[in-house]
């Protein structure tokens, strides 16, 4: 009975240190681009409070902190003009069907306005050539011998996304797209493989979706 | 001799052939040389040897005319778009560039020269261009070099002229005329960006960046190929080098000369004319009038093939395989028939060399097909 303050202070403790996460967590989802998703790709094993001196590891954010400042900052859109400047990405699908027909109206999940398709290009686009910009970057990709995605497929061309998953003899194994740019960041630029929740190989994913556009899936195709 | 070359691949299957008719020449007497060279034809033809029998039989005429004085045939080699990186950053490039040279060294025929197809180094760097001279010093025959954008545009051309000289050349070799054009000039668009020499290097050197310009020989030099060509006669056989291909064919990635039209009007009037150029990294092959076209591989990657406007010539070279990385790279060599046209071979490591011939061309494909692919582009 003696421990009973101490159990129902640590009660109260967790109580208030968990509404505060979800706190933050309502806020964060107020804004169109969460910091936790575009910061959490740290390792699972990697140290949490990495000191500033020590090396982070290569998957960190830290070692790329132009990523995710470009990222975070939406009124940044210098990078983004140049990037499209630079390099063609395929244009996002147009959906202004979606403004029109009677049914919209008085259906809350049909209800677009010209807004909402402004917003969904805009952002998808942005990922998008945030993909563009790190596949034509040998240091952006943590590549050690100076080669680049867009060495061996200009304009993505190559890396056909729209045949996975399928077996490759020499992984032993079905692989995703994600599989196959691994192994390219190993071994044709030998650095290092990226988590699948690092939001370069998100970014990257997607550029090279885009620029699939229009093709058909045909998964297993060899 | 069927039985006998037949297990062997295409270039070994040359070399051998030719190896043992000329040990089997060197007791004959003009008289019966050519006799030999008939019957040596006619038993190639009959042993169904098709595909060799043009790259080899129009060789053994063209010695055979030798005795009395006339153009020979030969063999050339070549090396392309090695993109080298300094060795301490990249021994990728460096090692596939060094095993071409070893190709080239221990080709059992030699070749009369070898020609390197520009692109030698990656962002033009002096250090990387030194790197790639003292490899190619390690060349047993003479070199011949053409520029590529690589090469050029972080200081404009400065180093490479230091160690190779001017970039456009001409010259007569066995009955055929050589030139070289420096096909990869850009009009200025990196002054108005306030670009440094390495941001206009790497601008130019991303194949799909689209702020760079459009490739072209421009005015200057081709006055000068009119001039060059102009004391000889159509029947002149003419090759012609050039980095970007000289036709147009996909814009976005500069597999393109500006002035390809302006060019091709200087080179038509001769009946055999081949243009051999670089910069694509593939199996590319086209006819325009009577123009051929070459395109050479690479060292160190191959391309994809572009989106579009891939000639109907080509035969689409297999596609790479992602997980070794000397696949679908390689070197390889072009034989010049005494009558001055050019077959080519292409020789892939890990793979069987490909020859796409004159007969191939002039037949628009008809005859002499080069093997087709079974993993075509997706």
């Amino acid at each position: 009975m003696k421990y009973l303050h101490t159990i129902i202070g640590l009660f109260f403790i967790a109580i208030i240190v968990g509404s505060s996460f979800m706190i933050q967590d309502i806020f964060a989802q107020r804004r169109i681009f969460r910091p936790t998703q575009i910061t959490a790709s740290v390792k699972a094993d990697a140290p949490v409070n990495t000191a500033p001196e020590q090396k982070s590891p290569v998957n960190s954010v830290k070692e790329f902190p132009g990523t995710s400042d470009q990222w975070n900052n939406s009124n940044d859109t210098a990078w983004m003009e140049q990037e499209r400047a630079a390099h063609k990405i395929k244009p996002h699908f147009n959906n202004r069907s979606v403004l029109r027909g009677e049914q919209k109206d008085g259906h809350t999940y049909g209800n677009y306005t010209q807004a909402d398709l402004v917003l969904w290009e805009r952002e998808t686009e942005r990922l998008v050539l945030e993909g563009s910009r790190i596949f034509h970057s040998d240091e952006l990709l943590g590549s050690t011998n100076g080669v680049s995605c867009d060495m061996c497929h200009p304009d993505g061309e190559g890396t056909h996304p729209e045949t996975y998953p399928k077996y490759q003899v020499q992984l032993g194994r079905s692989a995703l797209l994600r599989d196959m740019m691994n192994w390219c960041l190993q071994n044709p630029c030998r650095g290092e493989p990226m988590n699948g929740d690092d939001p370069r190989m998100r970014a990257m994913e997607a550029y090279i979706w885009a620029q699939a556009s229009g093709k058909i899936l045909k998964y297993g195709k060899h | 001799m069927k039985t006998k070359y037949q297990k062997e691949n295409l270039e070994t299957q040359i070399e051998h052939q030719r190896r043992d008719f000329f040990r089997g020449m060197q007791n004959l007497d003009r008289r019966s040389f050519l006799k030999v060279t008939a019957a040596a034809t006619v038993a190639a033809a009959s042993a169904g040897m098709l595909g060799q029998t043009h790259t080899f039989q129009p060789i053994q005429m063209a010695l055979g005319e030798d005795a009395s004085g006339k153009a020979q045939g030969f063999k050339i080699a070549y090396i392309s778009d090695s993109h080298l990186y300094v060795k301490e950053k990249n021994d990728r490039f460096a090692n596939s560039l060094y095993r071409a040279v070893c190709d080239v060294n221990s080709m059992e025929t030699p070749p009369d020269f070898v020609f390197y197809g520009g692109d030698l180094a990656q962002l033009g760097q002096p250090d990387e261009l030194q790197l790639g001279y003292d490899i190619l010093k390690e060349l047993k025959y003479p070199l011949k070099i053409m520029v590529g954008e690589h090469d050029w545009y972080y200081d404009m051309g400065e180093k490479w002229q230091q160690l190779f000289g001017s970039p456009n050349w001409s010259f007569d070799h066995k009955g055929v005329h050589f030139v070289c054009l420096m096909s990869v000039n850009e009009e200025d668009f990196w002054t108005e960006k306030g670009m440094t020499p390495l941001e206009r290097m790497k601008t130019v050197a991303g194949l799909d960046n689209q702020m760079q310009r459009s490739f072209f020989v421009g005015e200057t030099q081709r006055e000068w190929l009119k001039k060059d060509l102009e004391k000889y006669p159509d029947s002149q056989p003419v090759v012609v080098f050039s980095h970007s291909p000289l036709y147009k064919l996909y814009k976005n990635w500069n597999f393109w000369t500006d002035d390809a039209e302006e060019v091709q009007d200087i080179l038509k009037r001769f009946q055999k004319v081949t243009v051999i150029h670089g910069h694509t990294h593939q199996l590319l092959t086209n006819r325009i009038g009577n123009i051929h076209f070459h395109g050479l591989i690479s060292t160190a990657w191959p391309w994809p093939y572009a989106p579009q406007g891939t000639p109907e010539y080509t035969v689409f070279m297999n596609r790479s395989d992602p997980f070794n990385s000397m696949d679908g790279c390689g070197d390889g060599s072009m034989m010049i028939s005494a009558d001055g046209l050019v077959d080519k071979i292409y020789n892939m490591w890990n793979r069987k060399p490909i020859l796409v011939s004159a007969a191939f061309l002039n037949s628009d494909g008809k005859e002499d097909r080069p093997p087709r692919p079974n993993l075509p582009p997706y």
